[in-house]
């Protein structure tokens, strides 16, 4: 952890925040961060990792004059090691509260476990609608939207701009199925048809040959695709080998078109279409502040990851200001506490729904370009609201 | 029919890719009966070097040369210093040579994730065999049929190597009576050694082959070991022609599995796999002297 001290040091000192010792008479207050930090989705807990610890730093570390002391779990994006590492926060390290997680997988194994312990968490990612839908907790909150939030009202848009049929096409599991069936209802429900639904095995696949193949003699006008990582790349590079692009666009996500694939795309992003939550270049003063901080401290631009790091470690900064930096004795009230935030973040407004699952504002709809200097960029297009949750949750809180 | 020829083709492209992976398998672990779960780390380091030596030289071309090289070598020096000296030992050799190569495959994921970190990267297809082919009123990706044509390359080469030179003459002779070859004055050792280099070349090969279809990235190896087995192992052990048609039928199974089936792509390879180990369990074209 050498390097993040020596950065940190650096951007304490340039905001002039660090106090002296003396200041510290109070233990730190801990917070758990559990994410997948090794494997497939160790770039978006890096990501995470940045936007949390930006966050942090805005405050110079502190609440109300505690220090405010990170500590990290890995849940390898397993439910049953999410679960040890949970233990292990609450009961070893004597957490004050868990944040992070991105697999709603291990999200729905640890909601039982918070409530248990009476330990307030706050998911940053854990996109399933049922974490705030069935398995919802009054000690469990969500910072970033779920799934259908974020498709549902997408579908209807591309709907709206006069496209009649599309081919969904993802990976066979518990989040492709969630983020690009919400797709599919909007779609339908604004007198779009899914004419095909391609789904193949989750991390197996390579070769999407056969895939496209069927989905090119589809007939259909626009191939909607929720992928990540190595699969985002195949994806696109062999949509592109095989022709697709100018008969059957590629339409997706921040995550088909993730800034970290560029590298490996090079050209073929270009052009391309998909909807986000947060871009760098977007225009609002929280948003130039987030940049600006994060330029300084990691020499780039921040990814959608990073920005949903942000929110889940600000939304966590703002409800401890509340108590005065001591935890309530019990959980479920910082959590509902949390709910009643409107706070402004990178991507726009942050409110809450009912059972603790936050919304969206606004989703963008963007396109990659290039810039003056030759640099990919992503250009604003259109936006549209993001929209509610499905409803689930039937406990009151 | 136009779409069924369609994904006929795909399959032979994929059928070819893990050809190339399974050619070398085949030697090392089919031929000199060395467990080799390491194979997938030799199909990330050929890739990674190809994409230093095409970022260098702003070609695929040289990538194809440079690739399969640190592949080679390192796989040479791990056989004679490493393994071998592990089968010599003699204890439980499946067993040693199993944990010591299955860790490597990870040391090496991590290894490049520690250099390269998590991103993913690409190498450009050649401006050659960009773009689509005509073919019989089809337009196909030219680079997916530079694939077939690699792989078929490959196999004839490897077979004439193996069944018409006096190398192939010698490792055969080598893995069938070690010690009479030995007595002949033939270092098997290090002919060994040069044969595990040749099969590590070839998942370096493969590795720079698939880089532009697919993705490079630290962990890419590791998924692609399972399959590679599975057509060594339902090809016959050692057999070059087996593993040929083995992962024929994988790569078809595959493909037009996803195409038709898609619900059973997870497993129709498996249960082929365990069809052939119940009906014939010395693989389609093993003979009876080795059952896996």
């Amino acid at each position: 952890m050498q390097f993040r001290f020596h950065w940190l040091a650096g951007l304490l000192l340039s905001f002039g925040v660090i106090t002296p010792a003396f200041a510290q008479d109070k233990a730190p207050l801990k917070v758990g961060l559990m994410l997948p930090y090794k494997g497939v989705y160790a770039p978006v807990a890096e990501g995470i990792d940045r936007g949390f610890q930006l966050a942090l730093a805005e405050y110079g570390n502190k609440t109300s004059g505690r220090v405010i002391e990170i500590v990290r779990a890995d849940d390898e994006l397993t439910p049953s090691v999410g679960v040890q590492k949970f233990n292990k926060l609450v009961q070893l390290d004597k957490v004050d509260l868990v944040a992070g997680v991105v697999g709603s997988n291990v999200a729905i194994a640890l909601s039982e476990l918070a409530e248990k312990a009476r330990k307030p968490t706050v998911f940053v990612n854990a996109f399933a609608d049922e974490i705030t839908g069935k398995f919802c907790s009054p000690y469990v909150a969500r910072t970033s939207f779920s799934a259908n939030g974020f498709q549902f009202n997408s579908g209807k848009y591309w709907a709206s701009k006069g496209i009649k049929t599309a081919v969904i096409m993802g990976p066979d599991y518990a989040a492709g199925h969630s983020f690009l069936n919400a797709f599919k209802r909007g779609f339908e429900e604004a007198g779009g048809k899914i004419v095909q639904e391609i789904w193949t095995p989750f991390q197996k696949t390579k070769d999407w040959g056969a895939a496209l193949t069927q989905a090119g003699g589809s007939g259909a006008e626009i191939i909607y695709a929720f992928y990540a990582g190595a699969e985002a790349v195949q994806v696109v590079k062999q949509h592109a080998d095989f022709g697709l692009r100018d008969r059957l666009p590629l339409i997706g996500d921040q995550w088909v078109y993730d800034e970290a694939l560029w590298p490996a795309l090079g050209d073929l992003v270009v052009g391309a279409k998909h909807i986000t939550v947060h871009f760098p270049g977007l225009e609002n003063d929280a948003n130039k502040k987030f940049v600006a901080a994060y330029r300084q401290a990691f020499k780039g631009d921040p990814d959608v990851s990073a920005a949903l790091g942000y929110d889940n470690g600000k939304a966590i900064m703002l409800t401890l200001e509340k108590f005065g930096g001591e935890m309530p004795a019990d959980g479920a009230q910082f959590i509902s506490t949390m709910r009643g935030l409107i706070f402004d973040a990178p991507r726009g407004k942050i409110r809450f729904n009912a059972s603790n699952s936050a919304l969206l504002d606004k989703i963008y709809v963007v396109e990659i370009v290039k810039g003056v200097d030759g640099k990919l960029e992503r250009k604003y297009v259109d936006d549209f609201k993001g929209a509610d949750d499905l409803p689930g949750c039937v406990k009151a809180f | 029919m136009q779409l069924l020829l369609f994904q006929l083709l795909n399959g032979l492209q994929l059928s070819m890719l893990v050809f190339l992976l399974a050619a070398g398998l085949t030697l090392i672990f089919g031929l000199m009966n060395i467990l080799n779960l390491a194979h997938g780390a030799f199909f990330t380091l050929g890739a990674y070097s190809g994409l230093l030596a095409s970022a260098a030289t702003g070609s695929f071309w040289p990538a194809l040369i440079v690739g399969p090289m640190l592949p080679f070598v390192l796989g040479a020096l791990l056989q004679y210093f490493v393994l071998q000296p592990l089968v010599d030992r003699g204890r439980s050799t499946h067993l040693d040579l199993a944990l010591m190569t299955f860790g490597l495959l990870f040391a090496t994921a991590g290894a490049v994730e520690l250099l390269y970190g998590s991103a993913f990267y690409s190498i450009a297809i050649p401006s050659a065999l960009s773009g689509q082919v005509s073919l019989l009123g089809l337009s196909y990706p030219a680079y997916r049929l530079f694939i077939v044509a690699a792989g078929f390359a490959v196999a004839g080469s490897l077979k004439v190597v193996v069944d018409r030179t006096l190398i192939g003459a010698t490792l055969r002779a080598g893995v069938d009576n070690r010690e009479m070859v030995t007595a002949l004055g033939i270092n098997v050792n290090l002919l060994f050694a040069i044969v595990f280099g040749v099969g590590a070349a070839l998942a370096g090969f493969a590795g720079v082959i698939a880089a532009p279809v697919m993705s490079v990235y630290s962990q890419m190896g590791i998924g692609i070991v399972v399959t590679t087995f599975v057509v060594v192992v339902v090809g016959g052990l050692g057999n070059l022609k087996g593993s040929f048609y083995a992962s024929l039928i994988v790569g078809m199974t595959d493909t037009l599995s996803q195409a038709y089936l898609p619900d059973a792509e997870m497993f129709a390879v498996y249960a082929l796999l365990i069809v052939v180990m119940i009906i014939r369990p010395q693989g389609l074209f093993g003979t009876v002297s080795r059952v896996a």
